[in-house]
């Protein structure tokens, strides 16, 4: 059995007791409940030749958080990027008064100086956030991944072959 | 006003190639021109003392670059002609539009950092037609990718070659030559100084000359900021703030919000400019030298805050160059107005004008030049190296030796320097607009491929290539009615208004990126899936399973499967 | 006489056609058979860009694959020649020009002979690629035995 065989529905994240390390159906073992595992036990048995890449259906915890996290920053970042030019197309009045102390017409100021420093506050937020999914899923930059204490020991998964390393 | 109107600022008066900068003091001076020679050679300088030498230190893992150093380099990267001269100009001609090239050429960077760098990374191919050539299993497609990389270099150096020609105007006046303007006998000489740079630079490295160069043309910009608004009595300390006092002073055009250019305008220009940025050839390839993704992300960051640094400030100049246009020279709005050519260079006005003396102007206009310079060897060699690699070296002849990979590559970048040249004679567009063409270019044609090719693994090789060429000839089609490349109807284009409203040019990102995307999404889904392993491919480009330094996600990929083949029984 | 002779390769025919040469001069004369295979940053630079050389400066030389299998390969049919013959072979991969990296690692390495391929160019084509045989002769004082490439037809 090879992961490449297996349908892609297994791979539904709807499914609630999915556990990536599905025996083949073929072989009429009967689904595994995975107990209770944390996201990053889940996460190390997944091997990702077998996750369909999809940025509307993350397939993986790991994928999940991290999916969340783009998805919102990407959002953010359309408010602030083509929020202030839309805002001053709809209320020209408003948007145009000067503003207090630095007495920037308020739509220049929000063009010119909000507009790129959001986006930069957006990066570090972003990285910030990957550098914490990364530690939950215990992933080190540079360092080969070791196997941590968390990782399941069950003799079930060594059934199949496509554990990930 | 629309996409047009810009077009026909530059086409009222026919042949544009009478570039001349109203109001520029235009004479030979000779400590600026050391200054930019000086400049050059420093850039050069850093990059010599770190000869390559010999077998072991290839082997170790010696020095490599840290997060705030690729920074520098991604921010000496954006430090074009573009950046320095171009968008001031913009902002002081057209006022609230110009900033659409602010917001887009920065807050690209974020898309570029969540959707595509460690992904990049991951897949470890050295240029984009790689890229695109192995993602899509077609050399068809490498090919595509490798014209559309040297198209863009060409466009792009256009504008590049366009601030040469009137900043070098400044610096070594107009030499008189039968036959050539004083623009266009500057462009030329700049142009052949950039390809002997580039000769020298090409083989020391890049990144420590990007860090220098960095460094240098910042401070020759701020500090250049600084001196003119504190003289001019504009600003103290924080000229990126205190210019908003300012802007209540200048004419209404300056800050009124559609006076040069529609809403649908800004939107499409910011647009294009954003998935330009995700699309350039040579901004993906920074990625490639680092660590590890961590590096490359948080690389990311601070590439943009150096970035922010300039533009941030740009604006500043554009106002105080209008302030002082305004008073020392003419009206800035209405007819006749400041000229592009007077635009272009705004920069270095507002020195000029603040009563600054000529060698600090010289400064300032050395580091426009540099700028420009540094970028169009930049461009060319990516260029050449899409023409040499891949093209030549993996699809004419995979035999070939690196002498012949070497000529290839030569005769590459004169044929570039040539086109340039010849296009650059005459622009008919200021220089942020002839950069923008290219960033349309990359948006339209590479980025749905990178974007697709990454985060949906059922792209498929039709796909894509229906996708590209349907991009190419989106992207022409407001090229020639616009009439750049001066090709149709002498410069007036087809001048069909439709297309010049909805698609300008300047911004056809915004209806070409859906249209490629959508094409290439329904003929994938159309035609057979891409291969098993080719998915895996991308999927393991997504893994977080950090990748060893030396592996690429296909080795990867072969070798798991190896892995299940001798552990399957059956 | 020959200690230890140097046979640069870039794997292309003409360098085989050396190899051979390069063997059996060392065969006889019982030396060590160095051989070398240079990068030439000049192609990197203009075929894969200034980064590429970058990262070669870097020592990341193991990370670029394409490169660095032209490299093994190249050298390892040196060894391969040389092992049938009860050769010694040193394998080096360097980077740099490559007149200049062949006739500083012989200098570096006390080497007594140079043997080096020559397509034997004239006229046009000689002006535009160039000859790296020719070049290393005028950069170094080894001695150097250039064996010409006959086409076979």
């Amino acid at each position: 059995m090879t992961g490449a065989e297996r349908p892609q529905s297994e791979l539904d994240p709807d499914d609630t007791n999915r556990s990536s390390a599905d025996p083949d159906p073929d072989e009429g073992t009967a689904l595994r409940t995975d107990g209770g595992m944390s996201d990053a036990e889940r996460e190390q048995q997944i091997d990702y030749l077998d996750v369909e890449i999809n940025l509307l259906r993350p397939a993986t915890p790991f994928m999940r958080d991290h999916q969340r996290v783009i998805l919102t920053g990407f959002a953010i970042w359309v408010l602030t990027t083509f929020g202030p030019i839309t805002a001053t197309r709809l209320a020209p009045g408003l948007m145009t008064q000067p503003m207090p102390i630095l007495q920037f017409p308020l739509h220049y100021f929000l063009l010119a100086v909000v507009a790129p420093s959001a986006a930069l506050l957006l990066s570090f937020w972003y990285c910030k956030k990957r550098d914490q999914i990364d530690e939950k899923y215990g992933i080190e930059q540079g360092v080969p991944e070791a196997e941590t204490a968390e990782s399941v020991s069950e003799d079930v998964t060594a059934a199949d072959g496509g554990v990930s390393e | 006003m629309n996409g047009a109107a810009l077009a026909t600022d530059a086409m009222a008066l026919p042949l544009q190639s009478e570039l001349l900068p109203e109001g520029l003091n235009i004479s030979f001076k000779l400590l600026p021109a050391i200054l930019v020679i000086g400049m050059m050679v420093t850039f050069l300088a850093a990059g010599f003392l770190y000869k390559v030498a010999d077998s072991d230190d290839m082997w170790v893992a010696g020095r490599s670059i840290g997060n705030v150093e690729n920074g520098m380099a991604i921010g000496a990267n954006w430090m074009s002609a573009a950046s320095y001269l171009g968008m001031a100009a913009l902002i002081a001609l057209s006022g609230v539009y110009g900033l659409a090239f602010v917001v887009g050429w920065t807050t690209g960077y974020f898309i570029l950092l969540i959707f595509l760098a460690a992904q990049m990374r991951r897949f470890g191919k050295y240029t984009a037609p790689d890229f695109v050539g192995d993602r899509f299993n077609s050399d068809t497609a490498r090919a595509i990718a490798a014209i559309t990389t040297f198209l863009i270099g060409f466009v792009y150096a256009l504008g590049q070659a366009r601030g040469m020609g009137l900043v070098g105007l400044y610096i070594l006046g107009d030499p008189g030559i039968p036959g050539l303007t004083g623009y266009q006998a500057m462009m030329i000489v700049f142009m052949v100084i950039t390809v002997a740079y580039l000769s020298l630079s090409g083989m020391l490295g890049a990144t420590k000359n990007m860090v220098l160069q960095y460094v240098i043309l910042i401070g020759a910009f701020l500090v250049g900021l600084l001196v003119t608004g504190w003289t001019a009595g504009f600003s103290t300390v924080l000229p990126q703030l205190e210019y908003g006092a300012l802007i209540g002073e200048l004419s209404t055009e300056f800050s009124a919000p559609f006076a040069g250019g529609s809403y649908y305008l800004w939107i499409a220009t910011c647009f294009s400019l954003i998935f330009g940025t995700c699309g350039l050839p040579h901004v993906l390839v920074r990625f490639y030298t680092v660590e590890n993704e961590r590096v490359a992300r948080w690389s990311t960051v601070w590439g943009l805050f150096f970035i922010c640094l300039l533009y941030l400030s740009a604006p500043a100049f554009a106002a105080f160059g209008t302030s002082l246009y305004g008073s020392e020279i003419g009206a800035v709005y209405g007819d006749p107005g400041m000229s592009s050519a007077a635009g272009d260079v705004i920069v270095v006005l507002a020195a000029q004008l603040a009563g600054l003396p000529s060698w600090f102007v010289g400064i300032v206009a050395a580091g426009g030049i540099a700028a420009a310079v540094a970028t169009t060897a930049g461009l060319f060699i990516a260029a050449s190296s899409a023409i040499s690699h891949d093209i030549y070296a993996t699809i004419i002849n995979e035999d070939a030796t690196q002498r012949q990979q070497v000529l290839v590559g030569r005769l590459s970048i004169i044929a570039i320097g040539a086109l340039s040249i010849v296009f650059a004679l005459d622009p008919q567009q200021p220089v942020a607009a002839l950069v923008s063409f290219a960033f349309s270019l990359a948006a339209i044609v590479l980025f749905p491929m990178f974007f697709l090719g990454l985060w949906w693994e059922n792209t498929n090789r039709q796909g894509a290539l229906s996708g590209m060429i349907v991009g190419l000839i989106v992207w022409f089609i407001p090229m020639f009615n616009e009439g750049n490349f001066g090709l149709i109807n002498g410069g007036a284009g087809w001048g069909i208004d439709a297309i010049a409203t909805w698609m300008p040019a300047i911004g056809s990102g915004l209806i070409g990126v859906p249209i490629v995307f959508a094409v290439t999404i329904v003929v994938s889904l159309l035609t057979d899936e891409p291969p098993e392993e080719t998915k895996m491919l991308v999927r393991q480009c997504h893994s977080p399973d950090p990748m060893d330094r030396d592996v690429t996600a296909a080795e990867i990929v072969a070798e798991k499967k190896k892995d299940r083949v001798t552990s399957d029984d059956d | 006489m020959y200690k230890r002779i140097l046979i640069p390769t870039d794997g292309s025919d003409v360098a085989e056609a050396a190899i051979e040469q390069a063997v059996d001069l060392a065969a006889k004369y019982d030396a060590e058979l160095h051989a070398l295979y240079v990068v030439d940053t000049d192609a990197v630079a203009y075929g894969l860009g200034t980064e590429q050389v970058d990262r070669l400066k870097q020592g990341k030389f193991g990370e670029m694959t394409e490169l660095r299998e032209k490299a093994e390969s190249a050298t390892q049919f040196v060894h391969d020649l040389a092992e049938e013959h009860g050769v010694d072979v040193v394998e080096h991969h360097a980077g740099g020009q490559p007149h200049q990296v062949i006739a500083s690692h012989a200098e570096d390495n006390d080497i007594d002979l140079i043997v080096m391929g020559s397509h034997g160019r004239a006229g046009v084509r000689r002006a535009l690629l160039g000859s790296v045989t020719e070049r290393t002769l005028r950069s170094t004082h080894t001695p150097v035995l250039v064996v010409d490439y006959q086409d076979v037809e």
